[in-house]
């Protein structure tokens, strides 16, 4: 504790007007990620010893530190600072494909397809009833005119949504191993893509709807066969890269750590310019070398090595970038989106556990293990609010909030639910 | 975006020709171009504003928090070598040779340099006098890559070569200290536009904080750490660190250098933590050339070319004629030949993060010619040490044949 109060103290200190002005200081990029780095790490050790998930510390202490409350990161930094992203991202990704084993897929498949389904149906369906019910001029003043079903037709989209980064983020932390956690992490990372395919089809949808063209709600096919190609184009760079990994494995295997990175941050640019999913294909890379060859066990290790300062960087930055005057201005309306997103996801977890006979435990806790929110869902929301004028920066200010929401009492939920599963820990160092 | 992918691609094509040809056992200057990292300060030039432009400004200044870790970790990693225990295994008269080295080298650069920056370049005198002290700091710099490279393959394990290895890994800490004084006081960077007692107050600051930083460490790392945590410590110490000099506009290099010294003598994990530092440093060390590179706008004329090859030949000179005498007026207890000085010939990484160091204290755009003359320096003496180091090996053999192995 004492070495976090020093540390807090040192930064406040050295950011003090008087200081600055004697001794001369200037803006300085890799102080703030020194500090943000230490700091979010002994946050989430000392949130740890409260049984919360260090995640939530990393998150908490990147609000902390971030340009909303003490400013030790300005917007610009945080923004420059996103660099990680992608290579946090595609570690994580490689990290979920090489846990993930066939064997144990193939048992899971029936329950992951009926908690994506139900889940889907009960939260989008959800929505638009409530959207239809409700009596919502009172939250006209906040999220501005719309017309109900297209709106929540989007807001149910991008709450169906669970971050797969944050899940495998838990269920390593934890050292979870188990059956409800291979679903967990099969039905986060399934329906990671389910939502990204009904976000194109939706989004194509309102768009002309609201337009009006043509007097009715109308498909862009252009659009589905745009995102039919990023998935088929993944899938292939997915293949390619595993496949160089278990050669780079099986013939050189000399700096592994290294030529990780390197593929991380490659195959992260290359999708990025390509418009590709980094997350499905570096996926797809460790599902290849953990089930097609036998250097499942190396590649992990070799992540792990460096993987704890990328993750640490990921979640404090992922949290400095949480708008929280967006979540000032709409709490109230944010909190009961996250409340009724809470029960729809329990009604869809139920319903699809109970089809497909799963375990007792499923049905009734699972849904703890869905509520975690980031990345993906706001690039959808900054989609929306580009591609719909008329609402789009009503609804990206709203689900901003929610998933501040979300990603704060996500990883808690999560951990909570594989401690009590009896899984976390089960994992063999 | 484009630019980054390009980065990681190259980063990879240079990592995987690095893996291929170090593999081989033959002495060639291309091999050890890679096995001193210089292949990736090509490459950054090759993506710099002046040839591809993938690295343009813009790029590299998002970049910039890994060239400034880059930067403390050299520093880092260099002062982590001086504990106390390590130290006092040699004798005071090996660490007196390695003062007395680094005070004829100043003396001699920087006293041909002020002439040739005065006469040649037609540089002021005070600025002829700052480039010409930073230089000829800079030439007092040594490497221990290519000795130990070289004392490998050849194979010899003698005290002498043991004793050339520990002199040479450790005299460049002279010019680290020379480099802390040049900041503090010498007319140029930013910090001459504060008093001299705030010029004071700035040195003892770079030296204090990262004493203080140095024991929040040690407080840090005493319980019992995984791996992972010990290098995320390690890295938001040597940011932290680095960046509390970039703020201040003073080169990382020095703090970062009494972080090491100051943490090495603090904590017990020594053993835990050289292999951690040597499995980091490589990727550190190619991100940094490669930025570096990137950073770098290449100038040579023709009065540029005479003064970096002088300067060269005397280094050579002074290497071939100095280390011998040293040796025999400290009584050091075995003859060196004439020849073994230029063991002492490369600076590698040092060097080149000793100019970038300057460089960025001066303000590239004044400093460009310090860049040039700096790392052309650095690249010619580094490519030719390959066979000069091994011929002064090899040479020696007469002088240690009786001391066995």
């Amino acid at each position: 504790m004492i070495e976090l109060i020093i540390l807090l103290a040192g930064m406040i200190l050295w950011r003090m007007e008087i200081i600055q002005a004697y001794i001369g200081t200037q803006p300085s990029l890799a102080l703030s990620f020194g500090f943000i780095l230490l700091f979010a790490f002994l946050f989430g050790q000392r949130i740890s010893r409260y049984k919360l998930p260090q995640i939530t510390g990393f998150i908490l202490a990147g609000i902390l530190g971030g340009p909303y409350l003490l400013g030790f990161l300005s917007h610009a930094d945080v923004q420059t600072l996103q660099i990680f992203d992608g290579l946090a991202l595609s570690l994580i990704a490689l990290i979920a494909g090489g846990e993930m084993r066939i064997s144990r897929l193939r048992e899971q498949l029936k329950a992951i397809f009926n908690l994506v389904l139900w889940q889907t149906v009960f939260i989008i369906g959800g929505f638009i009833l409530i959207g239809f019910l409700l009596p919502l001029r009172v939250f006209q003043e906040q999220i501005g005119y719309f017309a109900p079903l297209p709106f929540f037709l989007m807001l149910g989209t991008l709450a169906t949504a669970t971050s797969p980064s944050t899940t495998i983020a838990v269920i390593t932390e934890t050292r979870a191993k188990g059956r409800l956690t291979d679903l967990i992490l099969g039905t986060a990372v399934v329906k990671d893509f389910v939502v990204i395919l009904l976000f194109a089809f939706s989004l194509s949808l309102v768009k002309s709807w609201v337009a009006g063209a043509g007097g009715g709600p109308g498909l862009d096919w252009k659009v589905i066969f745009r995102i039919l190609e990023e998935v088929g184009g993944s899938l292939l760079l997915g293949v390619v890269i595993g496949g160089g990994l278990v050669l780079y494995l099986k013939y050189i295997q000399r700096e592994v750590t290294v030529f990780i990175l390197s593929i991380a941050f490659f195959s992260y640019e290359i999708s990025h310019s390509l418009g590709f999913h980094p997350l499905l294909i570096c996926l797809l890379a460790g599902f290849i070398v953990e089930n097609y060859s036998p250097y499942g066990t190396n590649l992990i290790k070799a992540i792990e090595k460096v993987a704890l300062p990328i993750f640490v960087i990921f979640f404090a930055i992922s949290g400095a970038s949480l708008d929280m005057g967006a979540l000032r201005k709409s709490w109230l309306l944010a909190l009961a989106i996250v409340l009724v997103r809470g029960g729809l996801k329990f009604l869809g977890t139920f319903s699809g556990a109970k089809l497909s006979q799963a375990d007792r435990g499923v049905s009734r806790w699972g849904w703890a293990g869905f509520i975690s929110q980031a990345g993906v869902t706001l690039g959808m929301a900054v989609i929306i609010e580009k591609e719909i004028p008329l609402w789009g920066a009503h609804l990206k200010a709203l689900i901003l909030a929610v998933i501040a929401l979300n990603q704060i009492i996500g990883p808690i939920l999560l951990q909570k639910l594989l401690v009590k599963s009896g899984e976390a820990g089960q994992k063999q160092l | 975006m484009k630019a980054l992918f390009a980065f990681g691609l190259l980063i990879l094509i240079a990592f995987l020709g690095s893996r291929f040809l170090t593999r081989r056992k033959k002495l060639s200057p291309l091999v050890f171009v890679f096995h001193t990292g210089l292949i990736y300060l090509l490459l950054g030039i090759v993506l710099g504003e002046k040839s591809l432009k993938i690295l343009s400004p813009d790029v590299l200044k998002r970049l910039s928090p890994l060239l400034i870790l880059g930067l403390g970790w050299v520093g880092f990693v260099f002062g982590f070598q001086f504990e106390k225990k390590y130290i006092q295994r040699f004798q005071r008269r090996f660490i007196s040779f390695s003062f007395l080295y680094f005070l004829i080298f100043l003396l001699s650069i920087s006293g041909l340099a002020y002439v040739l920056f005065t006469q040649l370049i037609g540089l002021s005198s005070t600025e002829a006098l700052s480039f010409s002290f930073a230089l000829a700091l800079l030439f007092s710099l040594t490497s221990p890559t290519v000795l130990d490279v070289i004392l490998f393959q050849v194979e010899r394990k003698e005290l002498p070569s043991y004793l050339a290895r520990f002199i040479v890994s450790v005299t460049s800490f002279w010019g680290i200290l020379g480099l802390a004084f040049l900041v503090f006081f010498s007319p140029h960077g930013e910090s001459f536009a504060v008093s001299f007692w705030q010029r004071g107050s700035l040195l003892a600051l770079s030296t204090g904080l990262p004493l203080l930083l140095a024991s929040l460490f040690h407080r840090l790392t005493k319980r019992k750490l995984s791996e992972e945590e010990l290098l995320l410590f390690l890295l938001g110490l040597v940011f932290l660190c680095a960046g509390v000099a970039e703020s201040l506009g003073i080169p990382p290099l020095y703090p970062t250098m009494i972080l090491g010294i100051a943490y090495s003598n603090l904590t017990r994990k020594q053993e835990r933590l050289y292999p951690l530092l040597l499995n980091t440093e490589k990727p550190m060390f190619v991100v940094l050339f490669i930025l570096v590179g990137a950073l770098w706008q290449p100038e040579l004329s023709g009065p540029l070319g005479l003064v970096i090859f002088l300067l060269i030949l005397v280094k050579f000179l002074v290497l071939i004629g100095l280390v011998s005498r040293l040796t025999s007026f400290l009584r050091f207890p075995f003859p060196f030949s004439p020849w073994y000085g230029l063991c002492f010939l490369s600076s590698g990484v040092m060097g080149v993060t000793f100019t970038v160091c300057v460089c960025l204290w001066w303000g590239l755009s004044v400093s460009q010619v310090f860049m040039s003359v700096g790392l052309i320096s650095v690249i010619c003496l580094d490519f030719i040490s390959p066979w000069v180091v091994r011929s002064a090996v090899v040479q020696n053999k007469k002088y240690f044949g009786y001391l066995g192995k």
